[in-house]
């Protein structure tokens, strides 16, 4: 079991916020207020959501079929699960709320690190929800078809680098918490 | 604050709800008090780090501000362009209804189309935000260190594609109501 933990991503985290409070301390009119307010309502609004999030992810995890999974998502898996992961990816909606609990849940089952960037990157650039609500509407269905194909081959891309990266740099040591 | 518990809390409870039910149902009460248990580790392990991470957001949004974000880019075009716009778009914080305002202000400052991809694959992709409030704490800093190395480029290789691209020209509808 990993308590609270006090590890590099903590440290860097509340490095950040201290000089950030510093930089906007000292250009003043408020700012360091406003900022930490606004900070503080992000984390009041977004927390309750993530917390019944995760309990939910966390029950899904128990019904998803980790044979399938780790056969079609593992790291084994090669192309065949960079390629499952990119088409998955765009219809997942809802931000990173839905995208990161789901990640979290398909890492538990056993899916490999190749498939998971794969999907993470197809649900980035290709999220077909913020496409339809947001980006056709503002920017027209032109600049969105071509922003589309030009990202085409980003996430079988980034399920490559990540085997790349992995042959360089050993296995991560599993995933936290 | 009526936003806290939001129809978005609410989906989810209900979710976690029937899927808790469900669980007790078929694997017995003991399945379900271990991933209750596992999910408590997880708030403990979460919550100084998220809340640290929304305390990022909120103060970067008020050290900068998305109008000095817009004049950065502005009519920057060439590899410079495109990598300014990958920069400027992955610290841009907030969800679309941030970052399309700032994608249609770089248009009417004249950034070329190029950056202006770059720009929304950066924040989409490698986000700040993103990075500070869900992957690092979610996934730990290894696998969120292989991933920023794994994509960190593809902002500026998808800006350099969009940019060969011929398809472009129509003008985009939020600008037509002002020429």
């Amino acid at each position: 079991m990993k308590m609270p933990g006090f590890d590099i991503s903590l440290v860097i985290i509340w490095t950040l916020v201290a000089v950030l409070a510093v930089l906007a301390w000292r250009r003043g009119e408020g700012r360091l207020q406003r900022g930490l307010r606004r900070g503080f309502e992000m984390f009041l609004v977004n927390g309750p959501r993530v917390v019944v999030a995760l309990l939910a992810a966390g029950f899904l995890s128990y019904f998803l079929p980790k044979d399938l999974i780790a056969e079609w998502l593992g790291h084994e898996s090669g192309w065949q699960g960079i390629l499952i992961g990119s088409v998955v990816g765009p219809f997942f909606p809802g931000g990173p709320l839905v995208i990161f609990p789901v990640l979290v849940a398909l890492l538990k089952a056993g899916a490999g690190l190749p498939s998971v960037f794969a999907f993470l990157t197809s649900a980035s650039v290709w999220g077909v929800h913020r496409i339809i609500m947001f980006e056709i509407p503002m920017m027209g269905p032109r600049f969105a078809a071509a922003r589309m194909i030009a990202s085409l081959a980003l996430p079988p891309l980034s399920g490559f680098m990540a085997i790349i990266v992995i042959r360089l740099l050993g296995a991560p040591a599993g995933f936290n918490p | 604050m009526s936003e806290i518990f939001g129809v978005p809390f609410w989906v989810f409870a209900a979710i976690s709800l029937v899927a808790g039910v469900l669980t007790w149902q078929l694997r017995g009460p003991e399945t379900v008090e271990a991933a209750v248990m596992g999910d408590i580790d997880l708030f403990l392990f979460l919550v100084p780090r998220m809340l640290g991470g929304m305390l990022i957001a909120g103060l970067v949004q008020v050290v900068l501000p998305p109008e000095v974000v817009a004049k950065w880019v502005g009519a920057e075009s060439g590899f410079r362009g495109l990598l300014i716009a990958t920069v400027v778009g992955a610290l841009t914080p907030g969800g679309p209804m941030t970052s399309f305002p700032i994608v249609v202000a770089f248009y009417m400052s004249g950034a070329d189309r190029g950056a202006l991809v770059a720009y929304i694959t950066a924040w989409s992709l490698i986000g700040f935000q993103r990075f500070m409030i869900w992957e690092l704490p979610l996934l730990g800093p290894e696998i969120a260190l292989y991933r920023v190395l794994s994509v960190f480029w593809m902002p500026v290789l998808a800006g350099y594609i969009a940019r060969r691209l011929t398809i472009w020209t129509a003008t985009p509808p939020s600008e037509e109501g002002t020429r």
